[in-house]
């Protein structure tokens, strides 16, 4: 049979197996919003280190960082300051785990809203969050669907094959929440990291029989067109130290911000989850980059040369034209895994957000009603069935307002609720005002340096809008004033539920449950 | 006793000071069958801060205390064990008692624990907990307040403390135990 026909064959079951797994969980799910939303609040070591690690990682990290680092130079692998997103989780995670478990918070906005007092402010930040998760959940389909067209000869046309991926997506969240999306990103991880060795030994193995990487690397050094790609500031300049210290900081500060990163916090089995995770996600996220850049750093040139010129397809490129038709499909494997994993945790995140911080809280909570937890789920599952049509629309007929302007602004957006969030965990002084104040200048800087002006001194848009935002922040904060208790309750408290009531409610709730259930414990 | 208010969630009530504050997650069961409430006394001074947390439960059986506090007992041995013994949990003292008409106990516990998610970055910190608990035969519910506070907190008010406990009570009408009746007796939790 054509191997094109057993890909599509594969990615038919593929696509059947991630919807029965999230209807598994359906019932489990449907009666309460914690489950739907933060799997109880009950995400062991490893999913949560694999749901977070290959969240992280997009389709287009898989295959546009190679293309970056195949224009560019190693400078680009700067970006692995992202390993420094494992220690701000532990930092930030540890403490928005606490108010999570004490205040009941699942989204970014919840949070924000309530230690900012002000549901105008948490209506703002809902609103850019959800507004830009979808062109950023797009990209990632589009990207699947592209490669799904290429690895398949065209086979798949591009419409069927985006369209499936975002039903297939969808119906995954919508049938099990963030059960079955933690577990099936385990998979994915362990399928994306697992596809990436295998690839990069088959062409080492294969291209480079009498060295291996040293071997390619001397090839390249050879070429007085690739050497430069080994270096710094790389063959463009790209990486000056102002280039490699904004590539830095993209990495290492804005991500662990990202809505879906952000939620991940909320949803720790224990406290031992962000001990692990503070080695572990740092370990987790380099090795992948690593893979990933020897993929586009090094076996890219030494294969392909130097003059590819779409070089936003080099991996595809290096998967069906110089790899086997398995190696080709389990490329595609784990670009799905990249870029399903990044795209169902954005659209939970975003029926959350939609769901409780938009909808319940306006139509029903400051109107003083109340809502049954299981309410609470069907308008989330309600909410991802609007998103699913609205990504549908978006990635068949991929208009250029959303895939090229809106997307280029999503994570540098995403990001700007960075300075509130630290200050709202650890400074007494950040006030409502400061966060308004500092938000909003960040979106706007963030825009104009994006489309309208050269950021200056070379330092990316993203690190302008950041230092504004702080700046903002705080110098705003400074002139006004916090009420008293809300900074007892999200700042001063902390150390009070650490200190007293979780070790001995837990000790509580697990004797009355022992008794119930009439099991001794062990 | 003049500063403290009445509190009374689904017939469980207690007197605490009027500018201890109240929380309570959205989240979590609250219910008749099952709940938690927290009652805090918010200070900026770590030396001074107390929290109470009141947790009653729909029991399955009529429940001995003694079992209660046997099972209580191996909680902390086991969160000793997976601490590596670095952590320690320790019932002091155990006074029977009566409390609203039924019987209570009132336990004297601490635990020394380190909240620092590396212990080498934090510091062992020793945590008093008075705890009195009854299980109501009425409402097939136990009802267990803890008060967890510091060590010179608890010297300076400990009378004070036990007062507040004491005060527990269970106050049913006739329709909220009809209720109960009629409800499954095994906890959703």
């Amino acid at each position: 049979m054509n191997a094109s026909i057993l890909i599509i064959i594969g990615i038919f079951i593929y696509g059947l197996v991630l919807v029965y797994h999230g209807f598994r969980s359906f019932k489990a799910t449907s009666e309460s919003s914690e489950a739907f939303f933060t799997a109880d609040r009950g995400v062991n070591p490893f999913v949560l280190l694999a749901t977070t690690a290959i969240s992280v990682f997009s389709a287009l990290a898989f295959y546009g960082v190679p293309a970056a680092i195949y224009r560019e130079g190693i400078g680009y692998l700067s970006n692995t300051g992202g390993m420094i997103a494992g220690l701000l989780f532990v930092v930030i995670g540890y403490r928005l785990w606490i108010l999570g478990k004490e205040y009941g918070f699942t989204t970014p906005v919840d949070f924000l809203r309530s230690r900012y007092n002000s549901d105008a402010y948490g209506l703002l930040v809902a609103c850019v969050l959800v507004i830009f998760i979808v062109p950023y959940v797009a990209m990632q389909l589009i990207a699947i669907g592209d490669a799904a067209v290429e690895t398949t000869n065209g086979m798949l046309p591009y419409i069927l094959a985006v369209g499936f991926a975002t039903i297939v997506v969808s119906l995954h969240i919508i049938g099990g929440g963030l059960k079955s999306v933690a577990w099936m990103d385990a998979f994915h991880f362990i399928l994306g990291a697992g596809t990436l060795i295998v690839l990069v030994v088959y062409l080492t193995l294969t291209y480079f029989p009498n060295g291996g990487l040293a071997q390619a690397v001397n090839t390249m050094l050879d070429n007085p067109e690739l050497a430069p790609l080994l270096s710094h500031p790389g063959p463009n300049g790209t990486f000056n130290w102002q280039g490699t210290l904004s590539n830095v900081l993209t990495g290492a500060v804005a991500t662990v911000v990202w809505p879906h990163i952000f939620m991940r916090m909320y949803v720790a089995a224990s406290k031992d989850t962000f001990r692990s995770m503070s080695w572990s996600l740092p370990v987790a996220y380099v090795f992948v980059y690593f893979l990933i850049a020897i993929l586009g750093g090094i076996l890219a040139p030494a294969i392909l040369g130097p003059n590819v010129a779409d070089t936003d397809s080099i991996v595809s490129l290096l998967s069906t034209e110089y790899a086997p038709p398995i190696l080709s499909f389990l490329s595609l494997l784990c670009l799905f895994a990249f870029g399903v994993s990044t795209a169902d945790s954005l659209l939970l995140s975003a029926s959350a957000i939609g769901s409780r911080d938009i909808y319940v809280r306006h139509a029903f909570e400051l109107k003083g009603k109340s809502v049954e937890p299981r309410k609470v789920v069907h308008f989330g599952r309600i909410l991802l069935v609007i998103l699913m049509v609205l990504t549908l629309i978006v990635v068949a007929l991929r208009p250029a307002y959303i895939v090229d302007y809106a997307y280029a602004l999503s994570s540098p957006f995403f990001a700007q609720i960075l300075p509130a969030t630290v200050g709202g965990l650890f400074w007494k002084k950040g006030t409502k005002e400061g966060a308004f104040a500092g938000t909003i200048l960040g979106l706007i800087v963030t825009t104009v340096f994006t489309f309208f002006v050269t950021p200056p001194l070379g330092f990316s848009a993203l690190a302008w809008a950041l230092m504004a935002n702080a700046a903002a922040y705080i110098g705003v904060s400074l002139i006004t004033k916090a009420p008293e208790e809300t900074i007892n309750k999200y700042i001063v408290r902390v150390d009070s539920i650490i200190n007293a009531g979780t070790e001995m409610n837990s000790a509580v709730d697990s004797s009355l449950s022992a008794l119930n259930n009439g099991k001794e414990i062990k | 006793m003049d500063n403290f208010i009445p509190l009374n969630i689904y017939g469980i009530g207690i007197k605490h000071p009027q500018n201890w504050q109240i929380f309570i997650n959205p989240n979590n069961k609250f219910t008749f069958h099952e709940g938690l409430i927290k009652i805090d006394k918010v200070t900026i001074a770590k030396k001074t801060a107390t929290s109470l947390s009141i947790r009653w439960a729909n029991m399955r059986e009529n429940v001995n205390l003694d079992d209660y506090i046997n099972v209580l007992e191996k909680q902390f041995q086991k969160k000793e064990k997976r601490s590596r013994h670095k952590d320690r949990y320790k019932i002091n003292e155990k006074i029977k008692c009566t409390v609203d008409g039924k019987n209570a106990y009132l336990l004297k516990n601490e635990f020394v624990a380190n909240h620092s998610i590396y212990r080498i970055f934090g510091k062992d910190e020793l945590v008093k907990v008075l705890q009195l608990l009854f299980y109501s035969e009425q409402s097939y519910r136990m009802v267990v307040a803890s008060l967890s506070t510091t060590p010179e907190e608890l010297e300076e008010n400990e009378d004070t403390f036990i007062e507040i406990l004491m005060s527990l009570h269970e106050q049913i009408d006739q329709t909220a135990k009809n209720d109960a009746h009629y409800w499954p007796m095994v906890s959703e939790g």
